[in-house]
This record gives structure tokens, sequence and C-alpha cells, in this order.
């Protein structure tokens, strides 16, 4: 029984712990392959801004981005979390409609892309599927109604989107001669690096990296979120850490006779030590099996994670956070035991046999 | 506030021979039990020496006393101590595994041990499902499983009825004579004194002075 609750508590400690990694690692993967979705080969948004779709930086440095050499396509962009038909928040794209084609791959469903900067939107098919809307429908963007023209397909998270054109955005969004990010493109993809530096020189105030690395910029968002599951984590150890302990030294109580026992035999204090250690880990392994086990179920039954009403991010399997898991586990259950140990080493054999 | 030091056991003297049947007798309270911890290197004296053949326990370290216990020293209790969850041929095996003895000859000498006492039939047989005389033949083939050169046994009869009592005894008599190994055993039943080649009496903690031959 005593066994069966130490294995049952590190099994539920490894579930904790792949649950919230996973779903860390989840996040984190998700925000680089939206990042990495955005297109274009350099990207600039505003210093010190949470994420980069929410920040702000004055559209004439697309002008100035313009004169340097090797910089083909300059795109400045704009992205607003709004109120879409009084449903929900949605993200909604401002974007200069030639550039649309220069920035994303695309298919329409229905309808057309939008083409000039009157003001209409185009839908990605996920959100026209939700909101149960086709090419004539209009829509509300905080209030303000656009004829959808089309509905798009991507296959990325662009396919929860609303586009509108860029100029619309800004007034929409009472955003003018502003916008979130500016995409650019190069001629020569062997000068990324230098055209990054030519930007970084002439526009200091707004950050700047290549769109592969763009997710390193979140370095610092990404930790946070680390830290806090790894928080959760650890106070999850630490509770499980000194449970096993104290169950330990209530076996040892209950074990000291058999201790006794061995000790009495001709077992030497270091054998007791691996004999028990042996027992913590082999305990350890067990629940660490279990709770990734139980963890693999739970996956197959789908873990979702809701972003919005109408879009959930499905939880990814990490196999090395399984193994990692099964590791702490393990480890875990052998660390919480050598104070337990070092008790039952103590035991003094003609103390614990001589009531029989 | 402190311990306060009890003395059980006061001038005790005693020499063993090989291979003697030894039987301390004593009544409840008299430090049989005391006596035989220090003879069996579990407990360490407040004064005075124990030697095993030309080892001085009193001076070992845990490391050597274990060492002791182990190749030296059998123990029988009153209540036979066998670890529950394993059946008679793993108990019988467990102090070889201390000695390092392999896998195969362990097993080979519990199966020749516990068919020298009886059990034969009984090797996977855990504790629960065997009688009281059995467990007690059991810890018994644990006892001689390092060719020990002394057993220690601390009342092994008295849980027993009269007739495993005269049972395990005959058995005793007749493992001391043929493994030719020193037998130490304590009782308060002055019957028992027969089996024994060398009778000792202890009496608040005093042994007396020469040995009553039978």
């Amino acid at each position: 029984m005593r066994n069966s609750l130490t294995v049952a508590g590190l099994a539920v400690f490894v579930m904790i712990f792949i649950l919230i990694t996973s779903f860390t690692f989840t996040v984190q993967s998700e925000v680089s392959r939206s990042l990495s979705d955005l297109g274009g080969e350099i990207t600039l948004w505003s210093q010190g801004a949470l994420l980069p779709f929410f920040g702000e930086i004055p559209e004439n440095y697309t002008a100035q981005i313009e004169q340097i050499a090797y910089v083909e396509h300059v795109s400045p962009q704009i992205a607003r979390v709004s109120s879409v038909d009084s449903q929900d928040l949605r993200l909604v794209f401002g974007l200069n409609p030639l550039d649309i084609p220069v920035f994303y791959s695309y298919t329409m469903v229905e309808g057309e892309m939008i083409s000039t900067n009157e003001s209409k939107a185009v839908l990605g098919c996920l959100f026209a599927d939700f909101l149960e809307k086709h090419s004539d429908d209009n829509i509300s963007i905080d209030g303000h109604v656009l004829p959808v023209v089309g509905v798009f397909k991507t296959d990325t998270w662009m396919d929860n989107v609303v586009i509108i054109p860029f100029s619309v955005a800004q007034d929409n969004f009472s955003l003018s001669g502003r916008a979130s990010i500016i995409m650019v493109t190069v001629t020569d993809p062997v000068q990324i690096d230098f055209v990054v530096s030519e930007i970084r020189m002439a526009l200091p105030d707004v950050s700047v990296s290549k769109s592969q690395e763009a997710a390193s910029r979140l370095a610092p968002l990404m930790s946070s979120i680390s830290l806090v599951s790894y928080t959760f984590s650890t106070i999850a150890g630490i509770a499980c850490f000194f449970g096993i302990t104290n169950v330990m030294l209530t076996g040892i109580i209950e074990r000291s006779k058999e201790i006794g026992i061995l000790k009495a035999l001709g077992a030497s204090g270091g054998e007791v030590t691996r004999m028990m250690l042996y027992e913590s880990a082999v305990l350890g392994g067990v629940g660490g099996f279990l709770g990734c086990s139980i963890s693999i179920m739970i996956f197959l039954q789908g873990m979702i994670l809701p972003i919005t009403s109408a879009s959930v991010i499905a939880i990814q399997i990490f196999p090395e956070v399984f193994l990692y898991g099964f590791i702490l586990s393990t480890v875990i259950s052998t660390l919480a035991s050598l104070y337990p140990v070092w008790r039952a080493v103590r035991v003094r054999p003609h103390e614990v046999l001589k009531f029989g | 506030m402190g311990k306060i030091d009890v003395p059980v056991l006061k001038e005790v003297n005693l020499e063993v021979e090989k291979g003697d049947f030894i039987v301390i007798q004593g009544p409840s309270g008299s430090g049989k039990t005391t006596l035989l911890n220090l003879l069996g290197a579990l407990d360490n004296p407040s004064s005075g020496e124990v030697w095993i053949e030309d080892t001085n326990v009193t001076t070992q370290k845990e490391k050597g006393l274990s060492q002791i216990r182990c190749r030296k020293i059998g123990f029988v209790f009153q209540f036979y101590n066998l670890i529950p969850k394993m059946p008679a041929l793993d108990n019988v095996q467990l102090p070889m595994i201390f000695a390092k003895t392999p896998k195969e000859m362990r097993k080979r000498k519990a199966e020749e041990l516990l068919k020298a006492v009886g059990l034969e039939r009984r090797l996977q047989h855990k504790p629960s499902e065997l009688s009281a005389g059995e467990q007690q033949r059991v810890a018994i083939a644990r006892a001689l499983a390092n060719d020990p050169i002394i057993v220690l046994m601390d009342e092994p009869t008295g849980n027993l009825d009269d007739e495993n009592t005269q049972n395990i005894m005959r058995l005793l008599e007749r493992l001391n004579k043929e493994t030719k190994q020193t037998f130490i055993l304590t009782t308060h039943n002055v019957s028992l004194t027969k089996y024994a080649n060398k009778v000792h009496f202890l009496h608040n903690g005093t042994l007396t002075n020469s040995p009553k031959y039978v």
C-alpha cells in the first residue's frame, strides 16, 4: 500500500511535469512557427514591444529602408486584436494589397483577394467557417462594416485572421502614419546580414531580425512562460520529494525489524543503503513509467489549449519531455530516500529484535 | 536529564570450545539476550571484551562487525524473524547473499540445509504458510547457511509447544554432532539442559563460575 501510494504520487508529479512542460514547449513552438509563417526575410518591430504585432513604428521608415542596397520589397503591416461581428477577439491584419502575393502563399477558396485600398475584407477559411460568412457577406470590425470579397486558405495560423487593406487598418485603428511591423525581402539572400546591419544603423530605435531568427527575439517572453511553468513543476517536485521522504521514513519505522534482521544476518550499512536506494529508484521508475503512460493516454484523447472561442492549439507530444519526466521521477525518488536510508542504516539490530 | 546506565551483566567470564553445545539457562530478565547480543556482535559491552577466535569483537568498527555476523555467527531468534514476503528457500539464501556466495551455489546449499531440517517439501512456502515449528526450522537452516563458527539461539523453543520443542532440540543435537559447530542456546526452560554438553546458569546478570557438565 505504501509503495503504491509512493508510485501514485510520483505518477501524478510526472503527469503535471509532462503536461506543463508540453504546454510551454507547444506555446514556444507555435509562436516560433507563427513568426516564420509571416513571410519576408527581415522583420522590424518596435523595440520593447511584448509581442511584435502589437508595437507601433513610423510608417515612413519604409522609405528609408527602400534606400538600402539589396532591399527588394518593403511592406508595412498592421496587426490588431479586434471584435469581429461582436463575436470574438480576432487578429485583424492590415496589408498593402500589392504586398500580399509577395509575402504570403495562399489560395482563394471563394471570391478574390483584396487588390485595392477600398474598404473591403477577406477572411481566413477557418474563421469564415466559424462565422459562417461567405463572399458578398458583410462583417463588422470594431463597429466598422466591411464587405467580404473572398475567403483564402494558407494552411497556417493565418487561416484564423481577417485581412483588410493597410490604409483602411490605419483609419480603423487610429494608427495614421504608423505600422505594427515592417517586413523586408532582399534581392540577394547572401546579403541579408548586410541589410540587417544597415537597417540597424539607420533605425536604431527598432528591433530588426532575420525572420528565421524572429522567434529568438521573443526569448524574454518565452523565458517568462518557461519560468512560470518550471516554477509549477518545481513546486510539484518539492511536494513530491517531501511526500516520498515522509512515506519512506514511515516505511523505515515499519521495516525496522526487517532491516534489523538483515543486519543481524550480516548485511553491512553499504548493502542496506544500496538495497534501499535501489528500491527507491525502482519505485521512481515505475512511477515515471505510469505517469508517462497516463499522460500519453490524456494526449491521445486530445489536449487542446483554447486561444479564442473559435480557435485552439493542440498541445503537442514532445518525446524528450517524457524522457525528462521519467528521469526526474527516478532521481526525485532516489534523492528523497537518502535521509530515510541514512536512518535505516543506523538501525541497531539488537534494539529492534529484542522484543521478538 | 539523561540516560541511566543499568548494568545487565556483571563479571561474566565465559570460554567456549569449538563444537560445544552450551545451554545458558536463566529466568526472564537475567540477561540471557544481552549476553547473546554481545557474543553475536550485535551490541558492545560497556566494559570488557568479546573474542571470537583471534578477533577482538569489541574493537571492531561497523563494517568489521557485519563481517563477523555474516561469516562467523548464525542467529536463531525466539520469534524466527524470517522475512515474511520471501519463501523459505530465499530466506535461507539471505546470509549467503551478504557473503557474496555465487547464485547457483547458494541455491544448492539452501536446498541442502532445508532438506537437513526436514523441509525439502516446503522450499517455496512463505513463513505465513508454515507452522511455528517449521518456521523455526527455516530459521535454523538460515543460521547455518554461511557455515558459522558459532550458532547463537535466543529462546529458540520459547514459542513452540512441547512436541515441537523436543523435535527442534533433537534436530539441534543432531546438527551439532554432524557439523561440529558451536551452539549456544539460551532458555528459561530447565528441561532443555539435557541436550547440552555444557550448561551455565545466569541469574541477575551473573553467570555461574564453572559449567555444569551433563
